[in-house]
């Protein structure tokens, strides 16, 4: 019976494998598809085997007389081709090949790029103009044409560009040619973000793009950037050389080399062998130690990530109160936590997004202050006097330092009668919760990143369609809606500032603070910042 | 014997097909990877146009009929993340496992026999007892702390080796290391009880009795037949370590298979996933396979039909 069951199985498994699907005609080519595929697919990874043995000996011998930057960070970009989505890691790779129309300062504020002015001259019109004398690595020139050129591919409807709809074609209506250094952006709504979203448009070069094809650029790519690429080993490295050219001024040093090491412990301790030059995400907790050796620098810098506890606001009824929710906005001390388990470096949020890096942040509106007393009583306004029971999770390892801020939360919220029974869970299924808001009535989490503006933070977490938001608020969104079309730039500042104010008194989220990256590097190293949206630049540091 | 290999061979076929169907399933069970694919902001026309980009818009089976035809050409689909080839991807990055697979597994076999089977000839002795310990720490001690602490000890304070990365054999010394502490207290347990039950067997005393020397009754005799048990014990660690250790290669950041595969589950990766269990289930049959041969190699008393 058993020796039956094989022998059909195999045998329909045989049939289906030579029948190809559809036609038997079609038996033959598929064969000799499947066979060449099965040997191409073969091909690079021997390849793949011999640059990975043959790299580092060539790597030994130039390092002798080139002057070569060696850097660590966390995870591996996943794709060279820009307009391919992906968040900090990808950005962190492609941003030194390729620039985009607009780039962003290491305060996260918004500065020329590619583009070097843009004009808002009606609601839904921006005049672009271009930088002149900017070149790519092949040669070939910068200008309108080539911006035109990029924007027709992200807009055409057939677009294989994966993330081409929300980086761009979302929200361009028509770009137009004025003259070689000037275009004319039409937006379908009135943006007021627009000059963010350019950072995505990252330029490439038509002649190049158009001669070889999409797919050979994703694995050749060329830019106008700093760095020109040379090789990428996944999830091992990307090798790059300096483009002397670079219109923002040519790198010191010869080539740039990208590593990766997933974990903390390892980068800490390749630096401090000397195994790399400069490192990100150092956990809290070494940097004394690592400040303290002579050789090495550390530094913490703000970033566009805040950090918040998330509430569930659609299925806990508690919740669903402001009176509650102010009240454990109260009970967490933030400026307490941010001194005493990050040593400092955060800064404590009055609002669960806007952090200092957005457009429009005000230094003074005030949030909650810490008050136990005022938690308590609110509790038992909103008929919670003798107690609470609400469920939080986190997903440890997620962020630095998250499960003493978790602990801590905790313990403060039990003192004014919350009790919280927390549990862990992985990342990926805390955000499915979150879109079908099943998750916890609590958990912690940030939001931020490099395309990450007070608009894009609120519609994601906050808005009543933002599909991980656990939050509805009619307010909210009709605030959100006016700031974002508003084309006035005081008018819009203000509306910013009336959105703290109403996310402080609508309390979505428990205000905790803005993330701070620390970074470890070689104290000979100079002139080199971190920056606000973690897409680090490395052509003006020297030694 | 060839009946007993066309027999083998379908049932691989069977197993490789379950395999797949419950990877398929539990992947699917995990959730909706358009999630980890589309940017937060993103329409519902955007995210509909991923589904149908990637084939998740159509029903379970349907998807798994499509998977299963097109991986029977050798088209295990896309990454989702990498926009390459899945298995493209899987097998980029097995010669560096396989590297670190055989030479862990080199180095603790080439330690366990001899410190095995030399502590169990001489039982009870200093010997015998610095080997079980060093075999019950082998296995007690988490590879995690045992790697850190390799690259504080090895890489920062004496600067011997690179403290993380893969390229060269120096890369490769710490990490080996750490993978084959672990291996090598198992098989080296395994060896020595294998050889003490033999050695206790009647015919070992009737060798002796014949005249033979104890060099001779020991290699030719009582360490031949406590094989079987420590060749099981090699493949099925051979197999394991094909699959890539996660832990080492995270700490050492090590790129190797396990790292992807793990990745890829966090980011719903599911063709990777499914390429790279694929891969190691194949691996896992044609060890198992090898070394069921093996045993009849050992000891001709058995044979396969």
């Amino acid at each position: 019976m058993k020796k039956h069951l094989a022998l059909t199985l195999s045998a329909i498994l045989l049939l289906t494998a030579c029948s190809g699907g559809a036609q038997a005609t079609t038996a033959a080519p598929q064969a000799t598809q499947a066979a060449t595929q099965a040997a191409t697919q073969a091909a690079p990874a021997a390849t793949q085997a011999a640059t990975q043995a043959a790299a580092p000996a060539e790597t030994k011998a130039e390092e002798q007389g080139e002057k070569v930057l060696i850097v660590a960070n966390p995870t591996d970009c996943k794709t060279l081709l820009p307009f391919s989505g992906g968040g900090t890691a990808n950005a962190n790779v492609i941003n030194q090949i390729y620039d985009g129309l607009t780039i962003r300062d290491p305060q996260g504020q918004i500065i020329p790029g590619i583009a070097e002015s843009w004009e808002n001259v009606d609601d839904l019109t921006w005049i672009v103009k271009i930088t002149k004398g900017i070149k790519f690595t092949n040669g070939e020139v910068c200008d309108a044409n080539a911006v035109k050129f990029t924007a027709d591919l992200c807009m055409a409807p057939d677009s294989t560009l994966p993330a081409n709809r929300s980086d761009l074609a979302d929200v361009l209506d028509t770009v137009t040619v004025i003259d070689d250094y000037t275009l004319e952006f039409k937006t379908k709504e009135p943006f007021a973000g627009f000059p963010l979203r350019l950072f995505s448009f990252k330029v490439f070069p038509p002649k190049y793009f158009e001669e070889k094809g999409q797919d050979y650029v994703a694995e050749h790519p060329i830019g106008t950037g700093a760095w020109k690429f040379v090789s990428w080993e996944k999830d091992n490295q990307v090798v790059l050389e300096a483009n002397k050219d670079y219109f923002r001024g040519a790198p010191y040093y010869d080539k740039l080399i990208l590593k990766v090491i997933p974990e903390a412990t390892t980068r800490v301790a390749a630096l401090e062998a000397g195994d790399v030059d400069i490192i990100s995400g150092v956990p809290s907790s070494q940097m004394e130690r690592l400040a303290a050796n002579g050789g090495l620098s550390i530094i913490s810098w703000p970033t566009t990530r805040t950090m918040f506890v998330g509430m569930n606001t659609i299925n806990c009824e508690p919740l669903k109160d402001v009176r509650v929710r102010q009240a454990l906005n109260y009970a967490v001390d933030a400026e307490g936590i941010v001194e005493a388990i990050l040593g400092g470096n955060g800064k404590a949020m009055a609002t669960v997004c806007l952090n200092p890096s957005y457009t429009g942040y005000d230094e003074t509106i005030q949030g909650y202050e810490y008050d136990p007393e005022k938690a308590k009583a609110l509790l038992a306004e909103a008929g919670y006097g003798n107690g609470l029971t609400l469920s939080m999770t986190y997903s440890p390892g997620k962020f630095m330092n998250d499960t003493e801020v978790v602990q801590v939360i905790v313990a403060q919220l039990a003192e004014v009668g919350v009790t919280v029974n927390l549990t862990e869970k992985e990342f990926g299924l805390m955000q499915t919760e979150m879109k079908e808001h099943t998750i916890e009535d609590l958990w912690f989490n940030g939001l931020g990143g490099p395309t990450a503006d007070g608009d894009l933070e609120t519609q994601v977490g906050w808005s009543s369609k933002g599909r991980y938001s656990c939050f509805q608020d009619e307010e909210l969104d009709a605030l959100y809606n006016k700031a974002l079309t508003a084309t006035n730039p005081d008018e819009r500042i203000q509306l910013w500032h009336d959105m703290q104010h109403l996310y402080i008194d609508k309390a979505p989220g428990i205000a905790l603070y803005q993330f701070y990256g620390i970074y470890g590097y070689k104290s000979s190293i100079k002139d080199w910042t971190p920056k606000a949206d973690e897409i680090f630049e490395y052509y003006q540091c020297h030694e | 014997m060839g009946k007993y290999i066309i027999k083998r061979l379908m049932l691989s076929v069977v197993v490789l097909f379950g395999v797949t169907l419950v990877i398929f399933l539990l992947l699917h069970l995990t959730g909706d990877p358009i999630d980890f694919i589309a940017p937060p902001d993103a329409s519902e026309e955007t995210l509909q146009a991923y589904r149908v980009q990637y084939g998740l818009d159509k029903s379970l089976p349907v998807q798994f009929a499509i998977f299963v035809r097109d991986a029977l050409h050798g088209n295990f689909g896309t990454s989702y993340h990498y926009n390459q080839p899945a298995m493209q991807l899987v097998l980029e990055r097995m010669p560096a496992t396989i590297t670190l697979a055989l030479v862990s597994l080199a180095v603790a076999v080439i330690w366990s026999i001899p410190a095995g089977s030399i502590s169990a000839v001489k039982r009870n002795s200093a010997i015998d007892s610095f080997v079980r310990v060093f075999s019950m720490f082998g296995q007690s001690v988490p590879s995690f702390w045992m790697g850190v602490l390799f690259i504080l000890i090895f890489g920062v304070k004496l600067k011997w080796f690179p403290t993380f990365g893969s390229g060269t054999p120096a890369h490769l010394v710490l990490p080996v290391l750490t993978l084959a502490t672990h291996s090598a207290a198992s098989i080296t347990r395994l060896m020595r009880s294998g050889m003490l039950d033999v050695l206790g067997k009647e015919f070992i005393t009737a060798c002796r009795a014949k005249g033979l020397s104890e060099r001779v009754v020991i290699s030719k005799h009582a360490f031949k037949n406590s094989l079987s048990s420590v060749v099981t014990i090699v493949g099925l660690q051979l197999a394991t370590l094909m699959g890539g250790s996660v832990v080492v290669e995270n700490v050492f950041a090590y790129p190797g298979v396990g790292r992807l595969i793990v990745q890829s589950i966090l980011t719903r990766d599911f063709m990777v996933v499914q390429a790279g269990v694929l891969l190691i289930a194949v691996g896992f049959i044609g060890i198992n396979f090898i070394v069921d041969l093996l045993y009849a190699v050992i000891n001709p008393r058995i044979r396969y039909e």
